[in-house]
């Protein structure tokens, strides 16, 4: 999208003034974790923000949009995701998310698979999403390959940036991958890494047990160019990935689920790792689960780490709209004696600055600061409570259409029996 | 998944009295009535059984008194699936359908014997679907599309038994004047969709389309998440119909998590609602239950106080949690 707008500022005859958005009068949230600012504005100049906060002067010719009674925010960051993935789930010829066939793991890029036609694109922009950090799931062993962050736009552009990351599934799912225990998923982790080294320096041994371009790709991970994103849940597998922290100095980390973190919270804010959890797991779905609670991430956050929400194998190719829902009973948990919440301004920082900043991208989304991205979203309500909707979206600064398969049933449908034509020919 | 046709089989005979999920349900959701059914990869799923929420060392001690018996049915394609990809009937939905008939033919005939009094060999499939015939048990059929809705009616019309429920029921906004015409719930999520392609056409609105219809209308979760934040997801679906011009008052929407599914359950003489000689099945909220914010700060259950956020010791954990890691947390 990006590129489609410099094109345009090159070779349309469009008014600079034209591209400036003043968006005023709203109640206002930088997403940084500060509070919100009653009767805010924001300016959008080009795709970016150029200033956001209280008593702002409108630029003259600027486009103005009165959100006067209305919320104001960033557009929300999907803090982990599959969105763009998959068409419909159970159809496998429109599902991308694995690879359990591939020859190659950690070599696969997301990137091309990601389709902004599928309806997921459209219902979660219509539901406030402007930003996904994609992942790969784990096919064919322990690394899925490597993820990106996505805008929801209505656009054949969906990435911001490829290869941001590389994923690997750890714990349960990552042992059963590696042959069958956690023994295995580690030397096959060290493994990789030393043939990642090898291939470095241009070394492939005949024993290798990776493909060459696996070796390759895993070079960005080893080198801290790209990021890790860990899946892991209990809190035994979380004090196995923080030593290898300490033997991989250079590596990234991100944990990802983390359903146990609260009961290692100190070892992972001493260790400077950063958290995509799951919000809401509070059962013991799996014996990496046993000690999961809606307290985690307000538990992990009050110890020093730096959370963000995420929906880890939590509908994840469709279902990113349900963070702000997760976000709210977040905060719903300040108010239950012995539970751990967060605040408001701390739990929609963790559905749009925390994620974004954690995958390396915060100087360009998950906030209203002056240089940001023009994604931007106007609420008829406070934007975690779950009776709001969403009015206006707009990313790289480009408003959006909000109708998609889901908004047109209901319009055919608004009534249900037929008005003297059938309901194909209602449009 | 072992066939098609398993009426026989008792989810209650299944029901773990120790799931961790009963106190989620409870100290988050403040369910205090629960009606489990068997999946739907058969046709003829089996009996359901109705419970209260409260641990006991036996299911039997969970069962909700009095409560009729349902059996739950399926349509579409889970039961086409799992039999097609075995190259089995059924393997189509017109599968289904023959295969769905022609059980009726011989629980009709069953019937037919045991109502003339005649001596016949105690078949435990049978015997639920003559219960069914007779009106003592009542269908739960999981049903997505509309088109297959219409089907079923028609089936059941055929072999003269009732649909009390169709579950899940993605595309009830589209028949909803035949549901109520026939005196049917729809049991719905509020957004939950996409997952397989006969939930592709869900929308966000069905909810409050039924109910505009005049039909019955449930917010349920078929799932230990969405349980615990029923309030939630009838609060969204309430929401979504204002914005689409469909105003309907909050205490209507409550009907859809209490009074309605208590209906379809045959106990609304029971509970569901809060009124004298009813069971005292209530729930004290810290604030509207129709915000995100809220939660519930006490549950009784049959006047029986069973779970008070200020009291750790109304907490309850069940055996599988006890010596466990978080075990009594908040969760």
């Amino acid at each position: 999208m990006r590129a489609l707008l410099l094109a345009c500022a090159a070779l349309c005859a469009t008014p600079v003034a034209a591209q400036t958005i003043a968006i005023t009068g709203g109640k206002l949230v930088i997403g940084d974790g500060s509070a919100p600012i009653e009767n805010g504005t924001v300016i959008i100049t080009n795709g970016r923000v150029t200033a956001a906060g209280r008593g702002i002067a409108v630029p003259a010719g600027a486009q103005s949009v009165d959100a006067t009674g209305k919320w104001v925010t960033p557009g929300i960051v999907a803090g982990f995701s599959r969105l763009g993935l998959a068409g419909v789930d159970a159809v496998d010829g429109s599902n991308d998310t694995a690879a359990r066939g591939a020859a190659f793991t950690a070599a696969l890029d997301i990137a091309p698979a990601v389709n902004p036609d599928w309806a997921a694109m459209g219902v979660n922009r219509a539901a406030g999403i402007t930003r996904a950090i994609v992942s790969p799931d784990a096919g064919n062993g322990i690394f899925g390959g490597q993820g990106a962050l996505v805008d929801t736009g209505a656009d054949f552009e969906p990435v911001t940036r490829s290869k941001l990351f590389q994923f690997v599934e750890f714990g349960e799912a990552g042992a059963q991958k590696a042959g069958g225990s956690r023994a295995a998923l580690i030397t096959g982790f060290r493994n990789a890494l030393a043939e990642a080294r090898d291939a470095q320096a241009g070394i492939y041994r005949d024993d290798a047990q990776l493909k060459r371009a696996d070796a390759q790709a895993l070079g960005a991970v080893l080198s801290g160019q790209q990021k890790l994103l860990v899946h892991v849940e209990s809190a035994p597998d979380i004090i196995a990935v923080l030593a290898l922290k300490r033997d991989y100095p250079s590596i990234q980390f991100v944990l990802v689920g983390a359903a146990e973190g609260w009961r290692v919270a100190r070892q992972i804010a001493a260790a400077n790792v950063p958290v995509i959890a799951s919000a809401l797991t509070d059962l013991p779905n799996s014996f990496e689960q046993l000690g999961s609670t809606q307290s985690n991430i307000g538990r992990m956050k009050a110890a020093g780490v730096t959370v963000a929400i995420g929906m880890i194998d939590d509908d994840d190719t469709r279902q990113a709209q349900m963070s702000l829902q997760y976000a709210g009973n977040l905060v719903a948990l300040t108010r239950v004696p012995g539970a751990t919440g967060l605040g408001w301004n701390d739990a929609f920082a963790a559905i749009t600055s925390k994620p974004a900043q954690i995958i390396g991208m915060g100087a360009e989304v998950g906030s209203l600061a002056a240089g940001k991205r023009g994604d931007v979203v106007i609420w008829d309500g406070d934007p975690l409570e779950v009776t709001t909707g969403v009015e206006a979206v707009w990313i790289d600064g480009v408003r959006q259409p909000l109708t998609n398969h889901q908004t047109r049933l209901r319009d055919r449908y608004a009534t249900p029996q037929e008005q003297g034509k059938p309901k194909a020919y209602d449009r | 998944m072992t066939g098609a046709v398993r009426p026989e089989v008792w989810a209650e005979h299944s029901v773990w009295p120790q799931d961790p999920g009963f106190s989620r349900a409870l100290a988050n959701g403040g369910v205090t009535t629960l009606q489990i059914l068997p999946g739907s990869a058969n046709l003829f799923g089996g009996r359901s059984v109705t419970i209260k929420n409260v641990y006991a060392r036996t299911v039997q001690g969970m069962k909700f008194p009095g409560a009729p018996y349902g059996m739950k049915m399926a349509c579409g394609e889970n039961p086409k699936r799992v039999y097609g990809s075995r190259n089995q009937m059924p393997a189509t939905r017109m599968g289904n359908m023959a295969v769905n008939r022609a059980t009726w033919i011989r629980a009709a005939e069953y019937k037919r014997k045991l109502d003339k009094g005649e001596n016949v060999t105690r078949d435990l499939q049978m015997e639920t679907l003559a219960g069914v015939l007779s009106g003592e048990i009542l269908v739960h059929n999981h049903c997505y599309r509309a088109d297959e809705m219409a089907q079923v009616i028609d089936m059941a019309k055929e072999f003269g038994y009732k649909v009390s429920t169709f579950h899940h029921a993605v595309e009830a906004y589209k028949i909803p004047d035949l549901l109520k015409e026939n005196g049917i719930c729809a049991a719905m999520w509020a957004d939950w969709w996409g997952f397989k392609m006969e939930s592709y056409d869900a929308i966000n609105e069905n909810i409050p389309l039924v109910h505009k219809a005049g039909a019955c209308a449930i917010v349920h979760s078929d799932d230990p998440n969405g349980i615990q934040r029923l309030n939630q997801e009838a609060s969204k679906a309430l929401a979504d119909g204002r914005r689409m011009g469909i105003p309907i008052a909050d205490e209507l929407a409550w009907t859809w998590l209490a009074i309605n599914p208590a209906k379809t359950l045959g106990i609304a003489d029971k509970t569901g609602s809060l009124k004298e000689g009813k069971m005292a099945d209530l729930v004290l909220w810290n604030g509207n239950p129709l915000s995100v914010y809220s939660r519930p700060e006490k549950v009784w259950i049959d006047g029986a106080l069973m779970f008070d956020a200020l009291d750790p010791q109304r907490r309850p954990v069940s055996d599988f949690e006890l010596g466990q890691p978080g075990e009594g947390d908040v969760k």
